[in-house]
């Protein structure tokens, strides 16, 4: 019964706080947007991050507060009222069920379609190290799967670009996979929230120019990369693209801004900026002590609330 | 612009007028406002009684809304003007679609129309890069 008191409280509290943290993104990602002056990688890091806030915050402070101040302060032996707690951690668990089929099912979609598009395809050599084939009936470019990605070419794609403008282009895709990019998507379907696809959008936006960022070296690069998106956009759009993969080219609407970006591209302001992780060590540290410190007054003030919350 | 207030807020077939509009872009641009205030911005010379008409008849039409301030009407605008835009364009949309007797008649017009821009913009695009080229070219050569 102790056990069973444990884990519908953490339940409810991971719940609660998982939704109230998601209608505090939901409502105020955009205020987010005063980064603009920051590096587009920048900008789709950020906006990952506060997509996924919710569930690492609500799944950290269940685990590492809420869990360990249920063991330590309540009594094995008390008889409470177990209606309000078992109601949401059933609702906890559903939600849980709920992101677990969209991951399923968008996985499953993913490997069906794309087992379709790799039937008769080949190794394409497009001068990158990179597992790259060129496929029939696939978008005209396209980074397929989660665990083992790949880029998939289509023939129409072959035909249309030179080799320096198909060898940027697939260097697009490729910096989509050194960032994940489809893990992201599926650690986004693992949390639903209503009104989350906006942030989604912004993101996937976000995603793709800082993958144009992260496959020009040169503005030669960027004009061969403006050239393809332009000649790409020309082709009819593929139906029915599954979840976990990433296109080089999403709508002439996005097209423009991304063409306008390129030929302004500026090889001073490309230049990565270096992340001086050293600088945030001390202050991380004395968090770090000071957590420790009052580790066990925090439990306390946790028990409390849970256990009003749970009335 | 003009198109915009023909399609919104005002019953069907009855546009918004010239004047209307100048007094709704007048109360875009304070925000809020009495007959009298508006007048003493003199962008508007034409008379009180018809000044309080006109924004009797957008508040009406559900354009603006009011509030009593002693014995005369503080306006208030209800949309932006970009909001009134959007609702125009969809207002738009939705009479194209609805007018045909076969309905994917329209769309295949909308469809048609846009494929058309996509490819104006793209040409437009592939001309911007063909002369960033052009621009690179001859700053290698000198």
């Amino acid at each position: 019964m102790f056990v069973l008191r444990g884990v519908a409280v953490s339940l409810t509290f991971f719940v609660l706080l998982y939704c109230v943290l998601s209608l505090m993104v939901v409502s105020g990602w955009r205020y987010l947007r005063f980064l603009r002056s920051a590096s587009a990688q920048a900008q789709a890091n950020l906006l990952f991050w506060a997509r996924v806030f919710p569930l690492l915050a609500s799944a950290f402070v269940t685990l590492v507060l809420v869990v360990p101040s249920f063991v330590l302060h309540e009594p094995r032996s008390i008889h409470e009222d177990m209606v309000v707690p078992l109601v949401l951690g059933v609702g906890c668990l559903l939600l849980f069920a709920l992101g677990a089929f969209r991951v399923v099912a968008a996985q499953a979609q993913t490997s069906r379609v794309v087992a379709d598009w790799l039937k008769g395809a080949d190794a394409l050599d497009a001068g990158v190290t990179a597992p790259t084939f060129r496929a029939n009936g696939t978008p005209p470019l396209t980074l397929v799967g989660v665990c083992s990605p790949r880029v998939l070419v289509s023939e129409a794609t072959v035909a249309l670009l030179n080799r320096d403008e198909l060898r940027v282009a697939v260097r697009h895709e490729i910096a989509h996979m050194r960032s994940r990019d489809n893990l992201k998507k599926l650690v986004f379907h693992c949390s639903p929230f209503p009104g989350m696809a906006s942030l989604e959008n912004a993101w996937q936006e976000a995603a793709e120019i800082a993958a144009d960022d992260g496959a020009v070296a040169s503005i030669c690069d960027a004009l061969d990369l403006a050239t393809a998106l332009i000649k790409l956009s020309r082709l009819m759009p593929v139906q029915g693209t599954p979840a976990f993969t990433m296109a080089l080219v999403n709508g002439s609407g996005s097209v423009r801004g991304r063409v306008e970006r390129l030929l302004a591209w500026d090889e001073s302001k490309a230049r990565p900026i270096q992340t001086r992780w050293r600088y945030a060590l001390p202050p991380l540290l004395a968090t770090i002590l000071c957590a420790v410190a009052v580790y066990g007054d925090v439990l306390t003030q946790t028990h409390r609330i849970t256990e009003w919350l749970v009335r | 612009m003009k198109k915009v207030f023909t399609f919104f807020g005002a019953p069907a077939g009855t546009p918004l007028g010239p004047f209307e509009q100048q007094v709704l872009e007048a109360l875009w641009s304070r925000g809020t406002a009495t007959v009298r205030e508006l007048l003493e911005d003199q962008k508007i010379t034409q008379a009180y009684t018809t000044v309080m008409t006109t924004l009797d008849r957008l508040y009406k039409k559900r354009l603006l809304d009011r509030t009593a301030e002693g014995r005369a009407f503080r306006y208030f605008p209800r949309q932006t003007p970009e909001e009134l835009r959007r609702v125009a364009v969809v207002e738009g949309i939705r009479q194209l679609l609805g007018s045909g007797d076969a309905s994917s008649l329209p769309l295949s017009y909308l469809v048609e129309a846009l494929s058309t821009h996509d490819a104006q913009l793209l040409d437009e695009l592939q001309v911007l890069v063909e002369r960033k080229r052009r621009e690179l070219k001859k700053a290698e050569q000198e």
